[in-house]
């Protein structure tokens, strides 16, 4: 019996004119946001492979001085990621440089060079971007008069003429619609693959079929949670006209109008101190440190590393950046956890659940930051003790750590490869599926809940 | 009779669930939207002050002409609640320096605090009436022909005299008098968020501003109208014209900004300013290349072989500022900067060649993404929006070009003064107070001056002087704002919006001539 009701849903649903008309909507977005991703993919890379010779010849002209190489700033720059095809994770509005050296990591920037500061920086028109944004409409538009319409057109009467279980009925619209939408996903990423695969841009390696995999089910999942929306739009009204209405409000709230208040809450709720007031704060510090420090702090003379003085300098500037990062670094803590605690609060939209899923399972966005933030804090404490080590075994050294200068410390020449170089390690699987299960889980529930409603409503739908 | 019906459908419009509906919408969003968005204007307006208080002491505590690089801090303007535009991409501040163009605003870029926050989607008001309106001008009007058809009494109404355009254009009115007020509400309940909050006020210019933004949402508006009739007239069905509208409204709201945004930057590339940087940086070592010979040569000329100082203030951008240093150093530091500070600006000039090739590669790429969207009515609107409130990229560059304008101003004013070649460049103590090397030693050993115990003249303590009367300087302003620049402006795209508007109106009574209305 489901069987023959699916096939009747389906069949009903690929011969409209919604299904064409979303078709053809939906498979030129993934193919222009395909054709759009190789070029702008290219040049980043490009970019970023320049950008690391720069860095490298950077390095060597520091390797003639130890101190130099341990006190110079470095930056760390994220690479570019041939996942993003499947989802940005918003990468393009998140940190992307981390500035250290061996004795502090000092900061982030959001820089993106690559990007025109003339225009208002789009959507990424990625795999995720035409699921979240054109096909949760489209689910919604195949869903609102799923049961209001049949009402209207009297055929639902006619079905239960026959002896047909209500909750079959619906589960069979369901899957329908789940499978015809699904139908559109399947086409859009494998003609999407072609062309990358054609263009030669993603390889197919075992992790990146991994991560198309977990996209499809969690747009699986996300599908079928916009398509009982639909649903209980349509078995809440007795005209398909109002379903309508309220699916449109329900899209508007998920899409629009949940993530928008994002800042609202962030502000209002989650506040945090203005970042001028944290630079006041670490100007008085400073302030305070060089009007308490003995005399003679600032006294310097290349020429001479041993003389008593950089003994003081370098205390004294020890002491300056502990001001800055003691002040920062809390600040730094107060961010994330505003950043954080904001998006548990648009977790309420599903398209929100979605994004998270996509960026927990590829290791991106926001949690490939962290990641890098985390690491590059334990990377600089190895960093700082090599740098020490080294200082130790040079006997014309006085061993004045100075955080900012070369003054008193080891000035050999050190060879490039000895110089300890941070690398990204990537999340592994299973941080990355644990990490998704939370999500998940509301998800499911979500759906759970929303599925009971149309259930219970269905059973005792007038269908006349 | 065309008022007749226009009035009838407006009745008939103000009971619908769906006028209801848009109503709360409006109310949900607007409230968010304006917050966030009068929040990040308060936060740009403190960060203003801070800073223009902080240039202004700077300005202030200037004691020798080689430190007169004056900052600008650019106002934001109240506008940019309802249009962000470019705002969120763009710095505030920025100084100015005579060995670099200035290119655009750094300082303190975007207005939120936490920049992680820029990851959440956030939209201005102009967006978001972009975005309701044109979805509530098509729920009004996808059904204008079909359900009258459906239910019979459009027969009925051409059984009277009446012709079909008449018709027509009473049915437009309709929608157009049901949506107005709720337009009108949207301004209304924005500008009453803003106007209720205390610390921001609207100067006249502020207010024609957001009328003529009304004006514009209304035609805006109309256009989405008349393309909900042209589908309602193309359809057959209302369940084909619903869904026809609302996959027309993804693609146009959506989708058309978006694909624009991607296909400009792979039709125009722009290499990122990284390689700018290392182009101006191999210049920038070439400069300090010839200054190192240079020096040597005075040296040379001055028979001394090293420069020493008293009492030493070195900065960027030929920043110098001694006290209590001998005759040969202060004779130095004049001759190197007679040459130095001319070659600095030619070399501004050199540098400014790769930064100008950028800037034209970031103008030509926006151009192409604005013609693209010029698809979607809704981008058409926004860049007007963005254009009225000057947060467009025009408005911008525009700005730019006035503060390298004022550049030139401040070197004419360097020059005419003959201040590169001027002791008061960098030192305030009197020429005829300079020693020698020689009397320096000699007045030294007399005990007239213990250097080892710091036991020296006042005079040689940059806290002897006190700042510069620098009320001659050219001083940067801009011209007082007024709406015929922003109205030139969007006067090509507010002329786009009305043809766009009086061709569907066109294609809508040509297709309705030949309407079925069986």
């Amino acid at each position: 019996m489901f069987k023959i009701l699916l096939i009747k849903e389906i069949q009903h649903y690929l011969y409209s004119l919604r299904f064409h008309v979303s078709f053809v909507i939906v498979m030129l977005t993934f193919v222009i946001g395909t054709l759009t991703f190789i070029p702008s993919f290219r040049q980043a890379n490009d970019n970023y492979v320049r950008y690391s010779a720069e860095q490298q010849s950077q390095l060597e002209r520091k390797s003639k001085n130890a101190t130099v190489v341990a006190v110079s700033f470095s930056t760390f720059s994220l690479s570019p990621e041939g996942n993003a095809i499947i989802s940005g994770c918003n990468g393009q509005h998140l940190p992307d440089k981390i500035r250290y050296s061996a004795f502090n990591v000092y900061d982030f920037k959001v820089s993106h060079s690559n990007l025109n500061p003339l225009m208002k920086a789009g959507r990424e028109l990625n795999w995720a971007f035409v699921v979240s944004v054109v096909l949760s409409f489209v689910t919604l538009l195949f869903a609102y008069d799923a049961i209001s319409g049949e009402k209207e057109d009297g055929t639902i009467s006619l079905m239960f003429s026959n002896a047909v279980p209500r909750g079959v009925v619906l589960l069979g619209k369901l899957a329908g619609i789940v499978l015809v939408v699904m139908s559109m996903v399947f086409t859009g990423i494998i003609t999407s693959l072609l062309i990358l695969v054609i263009s030669s841009i993603v390889q197919l390696t075992v992790g990146f079929v991994i991560e198309v995999v977990a996209f499809v089910v969690i747009t699986f999942f996300l599908i079928t949670l916009m398509a009982v929306c639909g649903l209980l739009a349509s078995v809440l009204c007795r005209s398909s006209n109002i379903s309508l209405l309220i699916s449109l409000c329900v899209w508007l709230l998920f899409v629009v109008v949940v993530p928008n208040t994002a800042v609202f809450w962030a502000n209002k709720v989650f506040p945090i101190p203005h970042a001028d007031e944290i630079q006041r704060a670490i100007s008085l510090g400073r302030k305070n440190l060089n009007d308490n420090a003995p005399q003679g702090s600032w006294s310097s003379s290349y020429m001479n590393p041993s003389w008593e003085r950089h003994k003081l300098r370098a205390d004294l500037q020890t002491k300056l950046m502990m001001n800055e990062k003691s002040q920062r670094d809390a600040y730094y803590t107060q961010m994330f956890n505003q950043f954080e605690n904001t998006r548990r609060v648009t977790l309420f939209s599903p398209i929100a659940q979605f994004d998270y899923m996509n960026e927990a399972i590829l290791g991106g966005g926001y949690l490939r930051f962290r990641k890098n933030w985390d690491d590059l804090h334990l990377f600089q404490t190895a960093f700082y003790n090599w740098f020490h080590g080294l200082d130790e075994k040079d006997e014309k050294s006085p061993h004045w750590f100075n955080p900012y200068e070369d003054l008193s410390t080891t000035r050999q020449e050190v060879a490039v490869d000895q110089i300890p170089v941070y690398t990204e390690r990537m999340a592994g699987w299973d941080n990355r599926f644990s990490s998704i299960a939370f999500y998940f889980s509301i998800m499911l529930i979500y759906t759970t809940l929303l599925f009971g409603i149309v259930v219970y409503r269905f059973q005792h739908y007038d269908v006349r | 009779m065309i008022w007749l019906i226009a009035k009838k459908d407006f009745i008939l419009n103000l009971t619908s669930s769906r006028f209801v509906i848009g109503f709360l919408l409006c109310l949900v969003i607007i409230p968010f939207t304006m917050v966030v968005s009068v929040d990040g204007y308060e936060n740009q307006m403190r960060v203003y002050e801070v800073d223009r208080a902080e240039a202004q002491k700077k300005w202030q505590e200037i004691k020798v002409y080689s430190a007169v690089r004056p900052e600008i801090v650019k106002e934001p303007g109240a506008l940019g609640i309802f249009s962000r535009g470019i705002e969120n991409n763009m710095g505030n501040s920025l100084i100015l320096r005579l060995g670099e163009y200035p290119l655009l605003l750094t300082g303190h870029a975007g207005t939120r605090d936490n920049p992680l926050l820029d990851a959440f989607f956030s939209i201005d008001f102009s967006s978001v009436i972009a975005i309701l309106m044109s979805l509530l001008a098509l729920v009004f009007s996808f059904d204008l022909f079909t359900s009258e058809r459906e239910e019979g009494t459009m027969k009925l109404v051409f059984t009277t005299r009446v012709s079909r355009s008449a018709f027509l254009i009473a049915k437009f009115l309709g929608i157009v008098i049901t949506l107005v007020p709720i337009l009108l509400f949207s301004f209304i309940l924005s500008t009453l968020i803003v106007v209720l909050n205390p610390s921001i006020t609207f100067t006249s210019v502020e207010w024609i501003g957001i009328i003529l933004l009304f004006l514009v949402s209304i035609l805006y508006l109309m256009v989405f109208i008349l393309i909900g009739m042209t589908i309602s007239a193309l359809s057959k069905k209302s369940s084909t014209a619903i869904v026809v509208s609302l996959l027309s409204w993804v693609w146009l709201l959506f989708l058309v900004p978006d694909i624009a945004y991607y296909s400009s930057q792979s039709v125009s590339k722009i290499s990122p300013y990284d390689n700018v940087l290392y182009s101006l940086d191999e210049l920038d070592r070439e400069f300090a290349k010839k200054t190192e010979e240079k020096w040597d040569e005075i040296q040379t000329q001055l028979g001394i072989d090293g420069v020493g100082h008293w009492n030493w203030n070195g900065g960027a951008d030929g920043y110098d500022e001694m006290y209590g240093c001998v005759w040969e150093t202060n004779e130095f530091h004049r001759r190197l900067n007679t040459w130095r500070e001319p070659m600095r600006l030619t070399y501004a000039d050199k540098k400014w060649a790769f930064q100008k090739e950028w800037l034209d590669g970031l103008q030509q790429q926006e151009h192409i993404r604005q013609v693209m969207s010029w698809l979607s009515p809704s981008e058409i609107f926004q860049q007007i929006a963005s254009t009225l409130c000057r947060t467009s990229p025009a408005s911008y560059l525009r700005y730019m070009q006035r503060i390298r304008e004022y550049r030139e101003t401040l070197i004419a004013y360097f020059q005419g003064k003959k201040l590169f070649e001027s002791f008061a460049y960098f030192t305030q103590q009197d020429p005829k107070s300079f020693l020698t090397i020689a009397k320096t030693q000699e007045m030294e050993a007399a005990g007239v001056f213990d250097t080892e115990n710091f036991k020296v003249p006042p005079h040689w303590e940059g806290s002897y002087y006190s700042p510069l009367n620098l009320d001659d300087v050219p001083k940067f302003g801009i011209p007082k704002q007024n709406h015929s620049e922003a109205l030139n402006a969007s006067f090509g795209l507010v002329v786009g919006l009305i043809a766009l508007g009086t061709a569907l109106f066109l294609v809508v009574i040509s297709v309705f001539r030949k309407y079925d209305v069986r």
